[in-house]
């Protein structure tokens, strides 16, 4: 569903993102790990073509991004470390807003569906976003993708700053996405939800993929050696 | 996807409070402007009509006079207030509006409005002109200076490039939302004025003068705002932060309405200075004297005058002339005076001109002042149209110059019948193709910085990235 092919990304004389390599098949979620500036977020950026990469190729359900982007866009979802929404506008609002955007003309019932779904209570879901929790927005970006039927997800640090509830009800409902089949790429700094999350795990130092690890054949410990040593390395 | 954001960008815009306060106060602004136009307009013509008619009356009506101390009795030629001051008085203020007929004296137009006025009115007459060239665009630059860099600030920019929605898409959404309120008050402004037109304009004069002008007008006015809006919209996407967006239209706006134009105006005073009225005394003073082509003394001139007419009547002496000599001597020199007078007035509109020209070229600067320059010329406001008045109102004194002399070759006294064959001076301002044609150059600047929003807007959406 997702591949990359050397992948490149350089600003200016700095080389964000060297030669990625990788590939996301359908169901599964791919955790990114990697310290600040290790271009994670940069391998999202590419494949939700907001930047483009300096060399190699993104593709999304077999299609180029750069040359495609606005059919890989009706693909995917993302949702960043912070949902920012509208203010002012309720979260019924910001959703109805971003179905039409992604397309779809939804009733105002289905969209309730979709907002419950995320885990949004139905009281909740009228009220201006400027009320909203860091939690109850990120549900809000959740009911945003399940409303685009995306087959990608791309999620940015998207537990950072969550309790544990509601960082557990999040993982839950991306477990649920990918057991109807739709792939994940996740950057994160939280090695405990790589593992429990992630299908397969990759640890990024200065722009290159250093490990690509099947989830179930890496142990927690064994994750946070490797992890600490990539990062040992290079201070 | 365009209609979407724009609903989504509205429902933003009206449960944001500090445009609601914006939207009352400039709601406020405008109803006071049209009550200030109204109230002027009601006034001034008021005055005028009546002026017109009692110093007419009284001239008609001076009773037994030598024809010439009756033609110096005189009466004004007064400037009808334009049909549209109403909206926009231009320069009016600062021309005048009557001038005043008698023999050998070329009038010069009197009662300026600005000299009864207070300290007050320097900062500008709250008129309809005022609100749509200086409040209106400030207004436009408050509303669209954070409609995309909050995009950034709030990063929301993501979410929303992460959608189906294209740049050119969000980038029109925007737009037309941001044009939505500022045509609302268009459309405030065209609905009010033209109920005040209708109920001040006899239908055949709104028919056939207002409404071509006026249409004219809101076609300038609705360019003006959308070029504006452009503008706005497309330096807040790309400078991405509110307090720059604000900080960089504010001072285009600040520049625009207030230095450009004073700079331009006193650089036009430097490069072609005007002349003082001491020097336009004395030049035409001295050729007066002599002529326009230095043919002599005047009592030479005479003397040959003279020696024609008794020439043509074939007599040897003045007293023994048919006619009397004064008023043929008068009207020659009316003649001869008038050709100095002339030419005179010519080199000073030539040199106004050269300094309007420099001024309305800076226009390609800021085009609050092209559209300022266009709202005077369409309005029959400006300067041109006042030198058409001025100019029929010096060819009716010359007119009526002619009918009293020919009168006082034959007549020693004139009564009141003879005065009431003087015609009563009558000015309407030219018709809509003379304005357009008039306009030609600030309609030119115009459409200039149309083409310039326009390229501004293309560029700025291309740059539409995270």
């Amino acid at each position: 569903m997702l591949k990359a092919e050397n992948l490149t990304k350089k600003f200016g004389n700095h080389t964000a993102l060297d030669q990625l390599n990788l590939e996301i098949k359908k169901g599964e979620v791919f955790c990114l790990l990697g310290s600040n500036g290790a271009g994670k977020s940069t391998t999202i950026n590419i494949f939700l073509g907001f930047i483009p990469a300096s060399s190699g190729h993104a593709f999304i359900d077999g299609q180029e991004v750069t040359l495609n982007n606005h059919a890989t866009r009706d693909l995917v979802a993302y949702i960043p470390e912070v949902v920012n929404l509208y203010a002012t506008l309720s979260g019924m609002e910001n959703l109805e807003f971003f179905s039409g955007l992604s397309g779809y003309n939804y009733s105002k019932e289905e969209l309730s569906h979709f907002m419950e779904t995320a885990g949004l209570q139905r009281s909740a879901i009228h009220k201006r976003v400027s009320s909203y929790s860091k939690g109850m927005r990120q549900k809000v970006g959740i009911a945003i993708a399940l409303v685009k039927k995306a087959k990608a997800l791309f999620l940015d640090e998207p537990t950072s700053g969550l309790d544990p509830h509601a960082s557990s009800e999040f993982s839950q409902i991306i477990m649920n996405l990918s057991e109807q089949g739709v792939s994940t790429l996740m950057a994160t700094h939280d090695l405990l939800m790589a593992k429990n999350l992630g299908t397969r795990i990759g640890i990024m130092h200065q722009g290159a993929l250093k490990h690509n690890l099947l989830s179930d054949e890496v142990s927690h410990a064994d994750l946070t050696r490797l992890y600490i040593d990539i990062v040992k390395q290079h201070i | 996807m365009t209609g979407l954001i724009l609903k989504k960008e509205l429902k933003e815009l009206f449960r944001t409070s500090k445009v609601m306060w914006m939207l009352g106060g400039i709601i406020v602004l405008m109803a006071l402007a049209l009550y200030n136009g109204t109230s002027y307009y009601q006034t001034h013509s008021h005055l005028i009509r009546e002026s017109q008619q009692v110093t007419y009356q009284q001239f008609i009506s001076q009773g037994d006079k030598n024809p010439h101390l009756g033609a110096h009795f005189g009466f004004y030629a007064y400037k009808p207030t334009a049909d549209m001051a109403m909206i926009e008085n231009g320069i009016e203020d600062y021309t005048g509006n009557s001038f005043y007929l008698e023999p050998h004296k070329r009038g010069v137009v009197r009662f300026k409005e600005i000299s009864d006025a207070t300290g007050l009115r320097s900062f500008g007459f709250l008129n309809i002109g005022f609100f749509t060239e200086f409040i209106l665009p400030l207004f436009i630059f408050l509303i669209c200076h954070n409609i995309f860099s909050k995009e950034w600030e709030n990063g929301t920019i993501k979410m929303l490039l992460s959608s189906k929605a294209n740049p050119r898409q969000i980038f029109m959404g925007k737009l037309f939302a941001c044009l939505s309120l500022v045509m609302g008050i268009v459309v405030l402004i065209a609905a009010a004025s033209f109920i005040l037109f209708i109920s001040e304009t006899e239908t055949v004069g709104f028919i056939s003068r207002v409404l071509p002008a006026y249409a004219c007008y809101l076609a300038g006015l609705i360019l003006f705002s959308t070029m504006m809006t452009t503008i706005g919209v497309s330096v807040s996407l790309l400078t991405r932060t509110a307090n720059l967006s604000l900080i960089i239209l504010s001072g285009f706006w600040l520049i625009g309405v207030f230095l450009l134009p004073r700079l331009a105006g006193e650089l036009s005073k430097n490069i072609h200075p005007s002349t003082t009225s001491l020097e336009f005394e004395n030049n035409t003073f001295n050729e007066k004297q002599y002529g326009v082509g230095d043919e002599g003394h005047k009592d030479v001139r005479r003397e040959a005058l003279l020696q024609r007419t008794m020439a043509q009547y074939q007599v040897k002496r003045i007293e023994d002339l048919p006619v009397f000599f004064i008023p043929i001597t008068i009207e020659f020199f009316e003649d001869s005076d008038g050709q100095v007078m002339d030419r005179a007035y010519q080199a000073v509109d030539d040199n106004e001109a050269k300094q309007d020209r420099l001024v309305l070229n800076s226009a390609w600067l800021t085009p609050f002042l092209a559209f300022r320059d266009f709202s005077m010329r369409i309005t029959a406001t400006d300067m041109k149209t006042h030198n058409d008045f001025a100019s029929k109102a010096e060819a009716h004194r010359r007119k009526i110059g002619v009918i009293v002399d020919d009168f006082y070759q034959k007549n020693t006294v004139a009564g009141n019948a003879f005065w009431k064959t003087v015609p009563q001076f009558s000015y309407t301002a030219p018709g809509i193709g003379w304005r357009i044609s008039n306009a030609t150059d600030s309609i030119f600047i115009l459409l200039g910085w149309t083409v310039f929003a326009t390229g501004l807007m293309v560029y700025a959406y291309r740059k539409m990235t995270v």
